[in-house]
């Protein structure tokens, strides 16, 4: 689906933020992107997107190279949930979601009976449809991040990219948002590339990891090799634990 | 929903009012009966309906009051629908189309115009001065949008610093030049203040193209906006080619706006203002928030002729007019502001 080749990027010439990355996102996955702060989570997530272009490299999405890819046909296949999304204006929560139409309609189209029931549908699946008429601005940070992700999910995306969707929220809401994400992942076939700084969550959710160190995949593969307490160690500079329950686990000790 | 289709029909007949009041009042005020004649007139198989309005009636509609009054009212609209857009697209409430240069570039091209005028006397005409001013004020709003390029993006703040810096430029440059060769400088500080007064038909034929077609190109692109005022990353994800826009947009936004300068010179604050109005009783969907705030600024910049010129005896210049109100109202507004938030 993505497939990153070579990748090098730094900012306006300075010091590389991510050196030589060799990547291929496959159909179905779901990829948790883990690493310290710094080690470019951030901007490896922001280069699949397409919001920044390589240094050096290439990246693409479905065989075609996303810098000449539309952005109208990216947007019909990829969504993205950014970390923190502020809005200039008062929009209400129903007009945000609305927002991921965009890509299936012309420019003369008002949002159709399909496109009504795409938002109906993403604003139930998050729970977010009893707040359809609410400021956007006055939501909490919980509800915020629900409203995005319906926003994404009315884009009808295979490909979903998550920046950190369960910063500012606690462990419910966390949960929540990771089993809803998980749900759509295993029963309608959405791949899904997230970011996440909590290991355990990660280990929960995720079947494969991507652990990036200093701008490098440090390892990458299957959730149970790559998150050992030696690689943790490794990168996070961490004792830990790792159990394996009905899902597996991991205890940062210190 | 809020009805917003409504709000815009209830704003179409807000502004039909005004235009009928802002012909009827005036040194000599006409009948209302006789204005509504006059205008009924002017539709195919109604001419007869003026034969019974005085003549001096009729001219001072149809060439006195009626020019001013539609000079007004596109100038306000295109300044409003810029201003709408351009907020928009800067996910910005205070961003205005003069912020990034076009009013101070105008006026420079404009006073270079009358210098070059005095000294010139085949280049001393209305049409040079205005084709200077509008040039000059486009030309600072490309030089902000060349200065702030880095690669092949144009960050929105570089744009938005650029033109405020060139803005000041221009200003200082207008006032050197008005202080170095101007031995009487009062004629031209009034005119830069601003007045649709001594509008003419042949300036409207102008104006009207530009604001009418410019208007509707940014309402069509309302969506596009929308998704701007969620932030430039969040508009790429949503399927936009973000720096087409970009352009798009101010290019648009800039002429609307800068096409009244040479006509009617520096009204400020409208561009600014009447979205913030706007943007209260229809909602900030930039599908509705464009022609309504058209619509708006045209009654609110007719209104503010209108006031303009029977407050006082003599006639105030226009700009002051809308500076005063906006100046109160952005004081008005940071109250309102801090009682909410």
């Amino acid at each position: 689906m993505i497939r990153l080749e070579d990748l090098t990027f730094s900012y306006n010439g300075g010091p590389p933020v991510l050196k030589n990355i060799d990547l291929k996102i496959e159909k179905g996955e779901m990829v948790g992107i883990l690493g310290p702060n710094g080690s470019g989570k951030s901007t490896l997530l922001r280069l699949m997107s397409g919001a920044i272009e390589p240094s050096r490299g290439r990246v693409y999405l479905d065989e075609k190279e996303l810098s000449r890819t539309g952005r109208r046909e990216i947007a019909k296949k990829m969504a993205v949930v950014p970390q923190e999304t502020v809005l200039g204006f008062d929009f209400t929560v129903r007009e945000v979601v609305s927002m991921g139409r965009y890509p299936h309609l012309g420019r003369f189209q008002f949002n159709d009976p399909r496109s009504h029931y795409t938002i109906d549908r993403a604003m139930r699946s998050t729970e977010v449809l009893e707040l359809s008429d609410k400021s956007f601005s006055k939501l909490s940070g919980g509800e915020k991040q629900r409203t995005i992700l319906a926003r994404a999910l009315a884009q009808e995306p295979i490909i979903l990219l998550l920046d950190e969707p369960t910063r500012n929220l606690d462990i419910r809401h966390s949960l929540d948002i990771m089993t809803l994400v998980k749900d759509m992942n295993i029963g309608g076939a959405l791949t899904v590339v997230v970011i996440l700084h909590d290991l355990d969550l990660a280990a929960r959710f995720c079947n494969r990891a991507i652990l990036l160190k200093e701008g490098r995949v440090h390892r990458d593969g299957p959730m149970e090799k790559v998150l050992t307490p030696e690689h943790i160690h490794q990168v996070f500079d961490v004792r830990s634990r790792v159990r394996r329950e009905e899902v597996m686990r991991i205890e940062v000790i210190g | 929903m809020r009805g917003r289709p409504h709000v815009l029909a209830i704003l179409g007949v807000v502004l039909l009012i005004t235009v009928i009041l802002g012909i009827s009042v005036g040194p000599v005020s006409l009948p209302l009966m006789d204005v509504l004649k006059v205008l009924l007139s002017g539709l195919p198989g109604l001419s007869g309906l003026s034969n019974s309005v005085p003549p001096a009636h009729r001219t001072i509609v149809m060439d006195i009051r009626l020019p001013v009054v539609v000079m007004a009212l596109l100038v306000g609209a295109g300044l409003s629908s810029s201003g709408a857009a351009m907020q928009g697209l800067f996910k910005n409430p205070l961003v205005d189309p003069f912020i990034i240069g076009i009013s101070a570039g105008g006026a420079f091209g404009w006073v270079l115009g009358l210098l070059a005028g005095e000294r010139v006397a085949f280049v001393d005409s209305d049409i040079v001065r205005a084709f200077l001013s509008f040039s000059f004020g486009i030309g600072t709003v490309t030089a902000a949008y060349l200065l702030s390029r880095t690669g092949s993006t144009i960050p929105l703040t570089n744009l938005l610093l650029a033109g405020v810096a060139l803005s000041a430029s221009m200003t200082a440059a207008t006032q050197l030049a008005v202080y170095l060769f101007i031995d009487n400088p009062t004629p031209i500080i009034f005119s830069l203040m601003g007045s649709c007064a001594n509008s003419r038909w042949s300036e409207i034929a102008v104006v009207a193209p530009v604001v009418i077609i410019g208007v509707l190109i940014l309402s069509f692109f309302g969506r596009e906006l929308n998704a701007f005022s969620t932030g430039e990353d969040n508009a790429r994800y949503l399927g936009i080619e973000v720096e087409r826009m970009k352009v798009i947009i101010l290019a648009v936004g800039t002429l609307v706006a800068a096409i009244g300068i040479p006509f009617c010179g520096m009204i400020g604050f409208v561009g600014l203002m009447v979205p913030h109005i706007v943007r209260r009783l229809i909602g900030p969907d930039h599908r509705y928030l464009l022609p309504a705030s058209a619509l708006f600024g045209g009654a609110f910049l007719v209104l503010c002729d209108l006031f303009s010129r029977t407050v006082l005896d003599v006639a105030i210049p226009l700009g002051i007019v809308t500076g005063l109100i906006g100046g109160g109202f952005f004081i008005y507004l940071l109250k309102a502001r801090r009682a909410y938030t």
